[in-house]
């Protein structure tokens, strides 16, 4: 390419920069008794519990990790060989259940054996302990997330244990805080698989400790959420990694189309009967209804029109535009917060797995730079166009920036300037009355 | 070289970048490395963050040392996007490790498009004191400026620059420095950090004298503000009374207006030490913990003194004090850390600790009334059941010590 031909997009931070080393730090932290050793300097402290920090007001993310304080002088003589001290050290203050190690990309290329040398270390402690390749110019947020769960689901004894009837565990949920919002949803699902008629195993990743996930083993399947979707998928039958387990692929449950559609294709899949889930179907409508026509009603009137902005990671855009669809807030635009579960297509895919049709002029901006983001969303709120945003804290101060006061849902990673108090929910059709509930407040 | 100093080491790019996010202006920043160093300071936090780019190296560009291609093209695309009146590069611990000689391309660049680029060798891999990356920063951006005479002050011989006060709250309106230096008939160039935007250093040259504190944090930034004639006084903290007086009584002997202070001082002066006198009253025998070195946040008010600057205030309350000093707990590094302390005169007894995670055992047996320490520690102050002032967040000048008077007062009595 000639000099010149490159756009500003092309170099400009993102609405979601962030890399693996980040998504490996916020699947530790949702393991209670897990701790993460980055070998690095102390730059890359920030891509890990740093960026938690104001986000998850629940549990203090830095009391999960650890560095092993590289310097020039220590990364010259050679660094590998402080990663079995520190490993040793931080398990004695700590004592984890289990330990992932990450190096920067500075070390990695000078071509030390990180992976040998954590192997090495890890006959030392009492705890199973991972090493995690994190290039900083490869891969994003979830992928480092979802080399975790692979890691978490390689140690589950799937092969070992003999699986209970009628036990469903979801797999490849994205547990970002220990906040009341994030709980429900994993509360949220299990009710979902207790709708179906079955009993809910350890969700994974749901804030439980280490002990409790490997228990997925003794589930008789598994519901895959697309967080898991970049998980690599070995040779052969993907079933056979989980010992022969029945898999089912969803989406998120979101909205109240979008989670009937959910529970018939997780009931479908997992063989339920159709009256029992159009049963669970139908009294989740019952209960979440209501609340929906209520904002429906309020949007009508007091929103005429507007329509609604989401910037969010993929399957959880794609479940919050059904939402907002059904709402009568039909969105406008649509920015994905990622680079590796699917992009477009995959957010079309979702879409109409929801029983939704996008409206034809929708928008859809794949992980578009941040200042981008912004100016359209300034653009729309002045122009009126605007009627609710969905978006993370990077996206949230923007309608107000253009000094348009509407409701705005704070969501996603990170998300700073919301912390409920009790349990509010986005999925499920719990999750739509909450979300509801909350445009309606802020309205 | 041993880390003697009392302040958390730093990454000097998570510094700069988080400074640069912090500070307004038309200009653009250029991480010059891989696109996950962009995650090395808190972005989201930081309106500024969406005039930041990376070169986005790869593997092999790193690998073969190809990277003047890279730099070029995002300063090219950076510079046709925000018309910026400044571009700033910024080095990562990948560009730092093969050696990269990138300065050379912002000159290049710099000349061929006739805008300033100042390029700096940030990393993670030199980490050094939050003091020296300051330091390095506000230096490199002075030369921002043109040379003393041009884009003079708007009172001739009353311009003057703060440098490392801290942030007082003031929304929109003048802040108490503000008005009081009006009333003195002063002309505030800029105040760095909190008030200094891109065109405040754009006009540095035009002030006539700099007020800093702590000095020795700015060795190479008072060196240029001096090579350009202006005087560079050291001012305290201006934190409790004592502190807030001594500041403001050298910034009106600089320029001879020190009558003019006694009456904008008076009523506020006369405020504090009634309050300074009935909390003393009411609160006897209290002891408190003072934490050191557990923040990293680049500002110079919390480096300054090496974080003991409030605790002058807290001895005009009557508080006994302990220093916590968070370090590794070997005996050699507690050796160090009280040469150090003895080195800055300091006489409390002092403990290091390793970890947060020890300060409740730490804290209820010191039977302490208070503790001032990192916000972080919170969850640890309460399992201990001791108030807790977070680490610099104290308001400076008169109003802020009444402010300060009155939270602890709350906080002593339950009520905070």
């Amino acid at each position: 390419m000639a000099l010149g031909q490159d756009t500003a997009g092309d170099f400009a931070l993102k609405v979601q920069n962030y890399g693996r080393m980040t998504g490996v730090s916020v699947a530790l932290h949702a393991i209670p008794d897990a701790f993460l050793v980055l070998h690095t300097g102390v730059g890359c402290k920030y891509k890990g519990a740093n960026q938690l920090m104001l986000h998850d007001r629940q549990r203090l993310a830095l009391h999960g990790e650890g560095y092993t304080e590289i310097s020039d002088i220590v990364f010259v003589k050679g660094s590998a060989s402080r990663i079995g001290p520190y490993l040793r050290s931080w398990h004695a203050k700590r004592r984890p259940a289990y330990m992932a190690v990450v190096a920067s990309t500075f070390i990695e290329m000078a071509g030390e054996d990180i992976a040998g040398e954590v192997q090495k270390a890890a006959a030392t402690v009492p705890c199973p302990v991972d090493y995690i390749r994190t290039l900083g110019f490869e891969g994003d947020l979830y992928e480092g997330y979802a080399a975790v769960l692979a890691r978490v689901l390689a140690r589950a004894p799937f092969r070992e244990r003999r699986p209970r009837k009628g036990r469903a565990s979801v797999a490849g949920f994205f547990f970002h805080r220990h906040e009341p919002d994030v709980l429900a949803d994993v509360g949220e699902l299990d009710r979902l698989l207790a709708g179906l008629g079955l009993k809910a195993g350890p969700c994974l990743l749901g804030g439980e400790p280490f002990a409790r996930l490997l228990d997925a083993a003794d589930s008789e399947s598994l519901v895959c959420l697309p967080y898991l979707s970049s998980v690599p998928v070995p040779v052969g039958p993907e079933a056979d990694r989980y010992g022969g387990r029945r898999l089912v692929h969803a989406g998120l449950p979101v909205g109240l189309s979008g989670t009937a559609a959910w529970l018939r294709r997780v009931g479908e899949g997992l063989g339920v009967k159709a009256s029992v889930i159009e049963a669970a179907a139908r009294r989740g409508r019952g209960e979440a209804g209501p609340a929906v026509k209520t904002l429906r009603e309020a949007a009508r009137r007091r929103l005429k029109g507007r329509r609604s902005v989401i910037f969010a990671d993929t399957p959880l855009a794609a479940g919050l535009a059904s939402f907002a669809a059904e709402a009568g807030l039909p969105p406008i635009l649509v920015g994905l917060r990622d680079e590796s579960l699917g992009g477009r297509e995959a957010f079309a895919r979702l879409l109409k797995e929801s029983g939704t049709e996008p409206p034809p002029d929708l928008s859809v901006l794949r992980n578009p730079p941040l200042a981008d983001a912004r100016r359209r969303i300034r653009e729309l709120a002045r122009d009126g166009c605007l009627g609710v945003l969905f978006g993370s804290n990077y996206e949230a101060a923007q309608p107000a920036r253009a000094g348009a006061r509407i409701p705005v849902v704070e969501t996603g990673f990170p998300c700073v300037g919301w912390h409920a108090a009790d349990p509010s929910p986005s999925l499920g059709f719990a999750g739509a009355a909450c979300l509801a509930e909350r445009i309606l407040h802020a309205l | 070289m041993p880390d003697t100093s009392l302040t958390q080491p730093c990454c000097s790019l998570s510094g700069a970048a988080a400074m640069l996010s912090a500070m307004e202006g038309r200009f653009a920043v250029v991480v010059h490395g891989e696109r996950d160093c962009l995650n090395s300071f808190l972005a989201f936090n930081f309106p500024g963050a969406e005039r930041f780019y990376c070169t986005n190296l790869g593997e092999t560009q790193a690998a073969l040392g190809r990277t003047s291609k890279a730099l070029e093209r995002c300063l090219e695309a950076a510079a046709a996007k925000d018309a910026p009146q400044a571009l700033i590069v910024l080095g990562t611990c990948l560009t730092e490790m093969i050696g990269d000689d990138f300065p050379a391309v912002a000159r290049r660049f710099s000349r061929r498009m006739g805008v300033p680029v100042l390029a700096l060798r940030t990393s993670g891999l030199r980490s050094g004191t939050q003091a020296e990356l300051l330091d390095l920063l506000y230096a490199s951006l002075s030369t921002l400026s043109p040379r003393r005479g041009r884009g003079r002050s708007r009172k001739e011989g009353k311009g003057l620059i703060l440098v490392g006060l801290p942030a007082d709250g003031a929304v929109g309106g003048a802040s108490e420095i503000e008005r009081t230096l009006e009333r003195l008939g002063l002309d505030l160039v800029g105040s760095f950090p909190h008030r200094g935007d891109l065109d405040a250093w754009r006009r540095i040259g035009g002030a006539d004298a700099a007020f800093v504190v702590d000095r020795s944090l700015y060795p190479r930034f008072a060196a240029a503000l001096e090579s350009r004639g202006m005087s560079v006084a050291e001012v305290p903290l201006p934190i409790g009374l004592g502190q807030s007086l001594r500041c403001l009584e050298i910034i009106a002997r600089r320029f001879g207006v020190e009558e003019r202070l006694k009456d904008a001082a008076a009523d506020g002066a006369r405020e504090c030490r009634r309050e300074i006198a009935r909390f003393r009253a009411d609160f006897r025998g209290l002891s408190l913990a003072y934490g050191l070195r557990m923040c990293t946040n680049y500002e110079g008010d919390f480096l300054a003194y090496e974080g003991l600057g409030d605790l002058e205030f807290f001895a005009e309350l009557g508080f006994r004090t302990a220093l916590l000093v968070q370090g590794a707990p070997e005996s050699e590094s507690r050796r160090r850390i009280g040469e150090r302390l003895r080195a800055l005169g300091r006489k409390e007894p002092f403990l290091v600790f390793p970890d947060p995670i020890v300060l409740p055992g730490i804290l209820s047996k010191g039977g302490f009334s208070l503790a001032y320490l990192g916000g972080h520690a919170g969850p640890e102050a309460a399992r201990a059941g001791v108030p807790l002032v977070a680490t610099r967040s104290l308001s400076p000048f008169f109003k802020g010590c009444l402010d300060n008077i009155a939270r602890v007062r709350e906080l002593l009595s339950g009520k905070g």
